[in-house]
């Protein structure tokens, strides 16, 4: 186990256990090793820490679970980032920001795109959407709905 | 910043792998294009700068704020 310093404390992990970034995030090109906290994607919220600069974290939420018609199928690029092939599983994640009036908005124009193969992720840009990269949060019409992410399969 | 003048058709290479082109210009508006490697990611600046500036914020989580996030998330349940 490793211990790091965080803005919500120390945290142990295991350095075998982490969710690689190849390319890091736009604007954090550097930063390439996560981990996820509390400890799985079971939750409608979950953060990605990194480990290599104890002061960033994201926070992640599934967009499908609030944005039924949001399709975002991962291009050639990032499949070959990712290390996988049609037919693979993965998960479609958005960062979540609190904005100033304490709206919860989600970067739906530059997704997450997550494959517990081989336990990579990617930012995603949609450089031509109607999406926004700060989307508000709709009310929920249950708010019991499980939430959290659900794996999908790459198009063949 | 380097400044180069090209006329459409013209171009130039960044390193042994980046070819730019000068494609063809209407009204003000150029067309370029660019030939790199596919790992190379390649972005409209205003729209590299949005998503730079969004991971930005959305990566200064506190205690705090996420305790603030919870409570945002937990009022719009309420809220139904």
């Amino acid at each position: 186990m490793t211990t790091i310093e965080t803005r919500f404390g120390s945290i142990d992990y295991d350095p075998q256990n982490t969710v690689t970034f190849p390319e890091g995030l736009i604007g954090f090109t550097h930063l390439r090793e996560f981990i996820v906290l509390p400890k799985e994607m079971t939750e409608p919220l979950f953060g990605l820490q990194s480990v290599e600069d104890g002061r960033v974290a994201f926070m992640l939420a599934s967009p499908v679970q609030y944005f039924s018609d949001y399709h975002v199928m991962p291009g050639k690029r990032e499949l070959d980032i990712l290390g996988i092939a049609p037919g693979d599983e993965f998960f479609l994640l958005a960062t979540v920001t609190l904005q100033e009036d304490q709206q919860v908005t989600l970067n739906l124009a530059a997704p997450i795109i997550y494959t517990p193969k081989t336990d990579r992720a990617v930012q995603m840009v949609l450089e031509t959407t109607e999406y926004s990269s700060r989307t508000p949060l709709p009310f929920r019409e249950n708010a019991d709905d499980g939430a959290a992410p659900e794996a999908q399969t790459v198009n063949g | 910043m380097l400044v180069i003048t090209r006329k459409v058709g013209e171009g130039f290479v960044i390193g042994d792998d980046i070819v730019v082109q000068v494609l063809s210009e209407q009204d003000g508006r150029v067309r370029i294009g660019i030939e790199a490697p596919r790992e190379m990611p390649i972005f409209r600046q205003e729209v590299y700068e949005r998503i730079r500036e969004e991971n930005k914020e959305a990566s200064q989580w506190s205690a705090q704020g996420l305790s603030a996030l919870t409570q945002a998330m937990g009022q719009t349940k309420e809220e139904q």
